[in-house]
């Protein structure tokens, strides 16, 4: 019998493959690898259907199912946590010929995503504001605020909250003449939360927390008021979104 | 913490609002652990539960019998929630998921050569020295077997646990399905098995399906325990008197009412066992 | 004019008065409350028996074409996504 290195190698491409090769002579019942097979491409494509409800419910069953084996094969787990599975399905999706009628598609993935991440992220303590203002203005402008993991930034040319809820209602959606939405996603209180943001604030929250600004360069580039600024910080301290402080090693 | 001897659950997040509402009476509560690794409700429910309910950490994703090893990420991960949650048992397969950088979700058979057996009594020797736990082990349900095989299940496990010091999570439909679908004798295996290796009884139902003129049971988790498995439940009671059973459900999930029915049927299962043994011992 | 430095230090003195509004404005999704399943289990699917006999490599790619409800989803102009 070959090593169980090799033996596992074998079988591996058996599963992405369909092909078990050396394994099927080592077996006492080859017909049934596709067992193993079926259950590998089966049981993740339930996995996608369970965080990308909305996107199944717009293609319908049949495509979804296919799409999700053509995923499973492209972008097979590479760790065990299937709650932290198929990231990459929104620009998986832009690239399907098959769904490329429908623009709005791979947005609504990138929002069931972010709120598939909200529900299991970790659990962390927050920063309130008034531990914001205990800072000298000088460090805190210079300071990088850390994110809640629960927190994430989803913006679309289309209204796709608007477009998920009725999708999973069963309903159909008017998408002529929408407008473009800004989305924060974040937890409270055991739930999984959306707030619509304008571009400023939105543009404030992807500098400092998909960009990794410090609160000054962030804020600048933002072009907000101060006023704008007080009810993004407000609503911030609010929710719990600012994890940490950190601060560049002095100079 | 020591595992209470009546039957336990499935801790499925479906019914967690029912257990928290009503907190049926039930001898444990067994989650898994690749679903409890982050925060959010889900977890924070499963921390009020455990107040109440001693809790069993049953891993499908460490790949223990992996010739690459087991993943040092995934392990740090399960090390720390078994830090954090203190369960009384500690469990994953006998079988592997990955290889080459790919997690195939599903446990795979092994050959049980002797080769095999070392691999997998290294990775089991280094999951428990970084748990600094017993783990038990579980015999998964086979589809195929390998030609070529050195030992029996039976004897692969008990030479595994000779070696690591681990106990054995003994699945009595496991043992039916794998019995069935590759010729095999259930009630032997449990009559070879070392009783004081036998540190939990897992049952669920499995599914019978025809295909390519054979029939084939499939370890679904998706009805009520077979008649065939309460048999050999009634045998295993018997020899491991002192290891606690666990009802799995996880596919067509029935209301937690039929779950805990079906975890009382096994806890009336041992006491009929237990009754007939002292009227054995009278005799 | 007031430096960057200055209108955050006030912005942060104002945030603290602001009354508590956030969580009004949001919408909340309690499917992804306690009650979303788990997504590890140990069973295989009961389906993975379903043609072990077939050939079926020639399927992989296949992907039918949509029809679930997105045939009443109109109005979306095929320009690129912005971003």
């Amino acid at each position: 019998m070959p090593a169980l290195h090799e033996i596992q190698q074998s079988f591996g491409r058996g599963l992405r493959s369909g092909d078990f090769g050396a394994v099927a002579a080592s077996v006492t019942h080859p017909a049934r690898l596709s067992i193993y097979r079926n259950h590998f491409l089966i049981s993740l494509g339930e996995a996608l259907a369970a965080t990308y409800p909305a996107v199944k419910a717009a293609v319908g069953e049949a495509c979804f199912s296919g799409l999700a084996r053509r995923f499973v094969l492209a972008n097979p787990p590479v760790a065990p946590v299937l709650a932290e599975y198929g990231a990459e399905f929104a620009d998986f999706l832009a690239d399907q010929a098959e769904v490329a009628g429908l623009p709005y598609l791979p947005d609504l993935a990138r929002l069931e995503w972010a709120m598939n991440r909200a529900a299991v992220a970790a659990d962390a303590p927050s920063v309130g504001l008034p531990e914001l203002a205990a800072i000298a203005p000088e460090r805190l402008t210079a300071s990088r605020l850390a994110q809640h993991p629960a927190i994430a930034l989803v913006d679309s040319a289309y209204p796709v909250s608007a477009l998920r809820d009725a999708v999973l209602a069963g309903e159909g959606f008017d998408l002529t003449g929408a407008r473009e939405e800004c989305l924060l996603v974040y937890r409270r209180d055991g739930a999984v939360a959306l707030r619509n943001m304008d571009a400023g604030g939105f543009a404030l929250l992807r500098g400092m927390f998909e960009q990794g600004r410090p609160l000054g360069q962030a804020f600048e580039a933002a072009r907000l008021s101060e006023a704008e600024l007080a009810s993004v910080l407000a609503m911030l301290g609010e929710i719990g979104a600012i994890t940490g402080v950190e601060f560049d090693h002095e100079r | 913490m020591r595992a209470p001897l009546s039957t336990g659950v499935g801790l499925r997040t479906p019914h967690s609002a029912a257990f928290a509402a009503r907190r049926p009476k039930v001898g444990f509560l067994e989650i898994h652990a690749e679903n409890y690794l982050g925060g959010g409700p889900a977890r924070a429910a499963l921390e009020d539960l455990r107040r109440d309910y001693p809790l069993s950490i049953h891993a499908v994703g460490l790949s223990l019998g992996s010739a690459e090893g087991v993943d040092a990420d995934h392990l740090a991960r399960v090390s720390a929630l078994v830090e954090r949650l203190a369960p009384a048992l500690i469990s994953d397969h006998l079988s592997w998921s990955a290889v080459d950088g790919t997690y195939f979700n599903d446990l795979l058979p092994l050959p049980y050569t002797i080769e095999a057996l070392r691999i997998v009594a290294e990775n089991v020797a280094r999951v428990q020295d970084r748990l600094r736990r017993r783990m038990l082990i579980e015999n998964p349900s086979r589809y195929v077997g390998f030609r070529g095989a050195a030992m029996s299940e039976t004897a692969f496990l008990a030479e595994l646990v000779e070696r690591t010091g681990c106990g054995i999570l003994l699945d009595v439909n496991n043992l039916h399905v794998s019995a069935h679908n590759l010729g095999g004798d259930a009630e032997a295996a449990i009559a070879d098995l070392s009783s004081a290796a036998v540190g939990e009884i897992h049952l669920a139902g499995h599914a019978r399906v025809e295909a390519d003129g054979e029939t084939i049971l499939i370890d679904d988790h998706g009805s009520a325990v077979d008649a065939a498995v309460w048999r050999l439940f009634e045998s295993a009671a018997a020899r491991f008197g002192h290891a606690p059973a666990l009802i799995e459900w996880d596919s067509n999930l029935p209301s937690l009412d039929v779950l805990v029915a079906e975890a009382e049927k096994a806890d009336r299962c041992r006491a009929t066992v237990e009754a007939r043994r002292h009227r054995a011992r009278a005799a | 004019m007031k430096t960057t430095t200055l209108l955050i230090a006030s912005a942060v003195s104002a945030a603290l008065a602001m009354p508590l509004v956030a969580q009004a404005q949001a919408k909340t999704e309690n499917c992804y409350g306690i009650a979303k399943a788990g997504k590890n289990d140990c069973k295989t699917a009961n389906s993975s028996c379903a043609g072990t006999s077939k050939k079926d490599a020639q399927t992989d790619a296949f992907v039918a074409v949509p029809a679930g409800l997105c045939e009443k989803i109109v109005g979306a102009s095929l320009q690129p996504r912005k971003s």
